[in-house]
């Protein structure tokens, strides 16, 4: 899956979220395996705080578009209030949203899953939040 | 307490994260309705986590407008546009993202079925404290303004400290 726009990330943890509360909630009605439950509804948690930031990082891009199209002969004075937006971009990015997605792919690592189910689901989701990890790093250059 | 300033927000649920773990330590898991108010709890925290994020994430917003709306700036062509411009994008970022947040994590406390005395307790005191910051980002735009008004007072030293800053 193609990552490059924040339309695409934001359709791609979008379907993290509903295949993770699917898992979610196959659990629920299975009591001996409480912990995999728990482990499914924290990263259900996680994704969907995830979902919010991107976006935030979506208005932030957006407000950026709209600056941009401010009609101008000052070209350098748009440049100097548009860099001042995208340094609070990057901000954003590396102190929020980025560290964010880090903590949730952490504590899926270290979660222990005892289904069958609970072990593929920690490696899909944990590969899944690595590439967005790398993605985030990569069009940043964080 | 006062909530007028993000940082003064951002304590207010800080305080709130801790009250409610205090709160989950008072109840005893094992007992079954208990249990059940341990869980409300812990789904409320769950949002104030990401409030609390969010207020990181409105310091950077607030910030930024400031600086784009900073006296140092004056001699910008069109520096009016870029700040409303911007201001728009703080405003959607505090309605869709964090008062969304904030009304989720009011819904849910008030939807759940505290079965004990101190649970019921709980959730009446954290539902006033939610009322209140809830009322603050309702009103968010009249916030927005008293802080542009401080900001644009332009004596020599508030422009002083704006250079030095």
């Amino acid at each position: 899956m193609k990552l490059e726009t924040v339309e695409q990330r934001h359709k791609f943890i979008d379907d993290m979220v509903k295949k993770a509360f699917a898992f979610e909630e196959s659990l629920i009605h299975d009591p001996e395996h409480g912990d995999d439950w728990a482990g499914a509804m924290s990263t259900v948690e996680n994704l969907v705080t995830i979902e919010e930031f991107i976006r935030t990082e979506q208005i932030f891009l957006d407000t950026f578009g709209a600056m941009e199209e401010i009609r101008t002969h000052d070209d350098s004075g748009k440049e100097i209030a548009l860099n001042i937006v995208n340094d609070s971009l990057l901000e954003f990015i590396d102190t929020i949203l980025l560290r964010r997605v880090e903590f949730a792919h952490d504590r899926l690592d270290d979660w222990d899953f005892v289904t069958e189910g609970g072990v593929k689901f920690k490696k899909s989701f944990c590969r899944k939040l690595n590439t967005l990890i790398k993605t985030y790093q990569d069009i940043y250059d964080l | 307490m006062e909530l007028d300033t993000t940082e003064q927000r951002q304590r207010s649920v800080g305080f709130l994260i801790k009250e409610a773990f205090a709160f989950q330590e008072t109840m005893d898991t094992e007992d079954k309705d208990e249990d059940n108010d341990w869980c409300g709890a812990s789904v409320v925290l769950d949002d104030l986590a990401a409030v609390e994020e969010m207020m990181n994430a409105e310091i950077i917003f607030r910030d930024t407008l400031a600086k784009i709306s900073s006296p140092r700036l004056d001699h910008l062509a069109e520096k009016e546009d870029y700040a409303s411009a911007f201001e728009d994008g703080f405003d959607n970022f505090i309605s869709d993202i964090l008062l969304s947040r904030l009304y989720h994590a009011a819904d849910i406390l008030n939807d759940w079925g505290f079965r004990t005395e101190r649970g019921q307790n709980f959730q009446e005191n954290f539902s006033d404290k939610l009322a209140e910051l809830i009322a603050v980002y309702e009103n968010f735009d009249e916030l927005l303004t008293e802080a542009e008004d401080t900001f644009e007072i332009d004596t020599p030293d508030a422009r002083l400290k704006v250079v030095m800053t």
